[in-house]
């Protein structure tokens, strides 16, 4: 992902705009990163340098753990603990 | 019939089949002339498959094309073979029902070949009405949509209807294993589609993709009105 699309992207779910971005791993653009929404506390994860915006009923709750599980130690707790759609703790 | 899980199935049809689509969609869609004149601006391609509108808007000039399709395989092979446009292009994965972006980003949207993947007449209207939402007042829109017919020789695609399915729902086949949801449309409700989400229509006919092809599509440019102008 490119940072310019910061410019544009908005939760597909509530609009809410801008996201937050956490960056994991970083060459020409974005490898791998989670996008945060303020607004409704959704998460969208940034895999393969793609942004993953999908809708909560296209979501995989086990892909979506798994990448919360990888990347633990750089996932913001209130990712972790509260995100939505899926997280690892409710 | 479930719609949340025939969205789900086209995603996945589409993810299965994206290499295909690849070697046999190439040419870009006759109607993206309509958008050739919104070059050297920001533009959306939704439902962009594997890219082959994305790169022509590049071509003609567009400064950043992004490309949004719920199938990240596809989105994939874009990101594999658009070389040196991939500096202009953005992939994003998203459908079209909830179009993660804000309102008024696009300088013209094409929406080609996707609305018919759409199960349920709510949700059409719905991402008709997100269509209109992220075109900038002025911006111009491109919609196409499969007409079903027969190709030259007579011969019909494979397809079935579908149980509990709305008038025009089918499942068309893409070889032996993979089956897509299309909803046909007539060109009146496309029509009908388009201005009911606020969309002016400038354009609306039938194209075909070429002669030998079964593919017959109903084609409907329109323009976001500007602020304080009837929609």
């Amino acid at each position: 992902m490119k940072r310019r699309l910061l410019e544009i992207l908005a939760c597909p779910m509530c609009k809410h705009h801008p996201l937050e971005l956490k960056v994991f791993d970083e060459k020409q653009e974005i490898e791998e990163g989670v996008l945060m929404c303020e607004g409704c506390g959704r998460w969208y994860p940034i895999i393969e340098t793609i942004p993953h915006m999908l809708p909560d009923d296209l979501r995989e709750e086990i892909e979506d753990k798994d990448f919360l599980k990888k990347w633990k130690k750089e996932l913001p707790k209130r990712v972790l603990a509260k995100g939505k759609p899926f997280n690892l703790e409710e | 019939m479930d719609q949340n899980q025939v969205r789900r199935g086209v995603m996945e049809a589409f993810d299965e089949i994206a290499s295909d689509v690849q070697h046999t969609r190439r040419k870009p869609w006759l109607s993206l002339k309509e958008l050739e004149d919104c070059g050297s601006k920001r533009v959306l391609d939704l439902g962009a498959g594997t890219g082959r509108n994305s790169l022509k808007m590049a071509e003609w000039g567009a400064t950043q094309v992004v490309a949004a399709d719920v199938s990240v395989e596809m989105l994939k092979i874009i990101r594999e073979t658009s070389k040196a446009d991939w500096d202009k292009i953005d992939a994003v994965r998203c459908d079209a029902i909830h179009v993660p972006f804000r309102s008024s980003s696009f300088d013209a949207v094409s929406f080609i070949a996707a609305i018919h993947h759409i199960p349920g007449e709510k949700w059409r209207r719905e991402a008709m009405e997100e269509v209109k939402r992220v075109t900038v007042p002025g911006g111009r829109v491109l919609v196409t949509s499969w007409a079903i017919t027969t190709n030259a020789k007579g011969k019909r695609p494979r397809m079935r209807s579908i149980e509990g399915g709305e008038d025009g729902d089918v499942f068309v086949s893409w070889g032996d294993d993979v089956d897509r949801f299309y909803h046909i449309l007539s060109l009146d409700g496309l029509k009908d589609l388009v201005e009911s989400a606020g969309l002016k229509i400038l354009n609306a006919y039938e194209e075909r993709t070429s002669p030998r092809e079964s593919g017959r599509n109903w084609v409907v440019v329109a323009v976001r009105p500007e602020a304080g102008q009837d929609g």
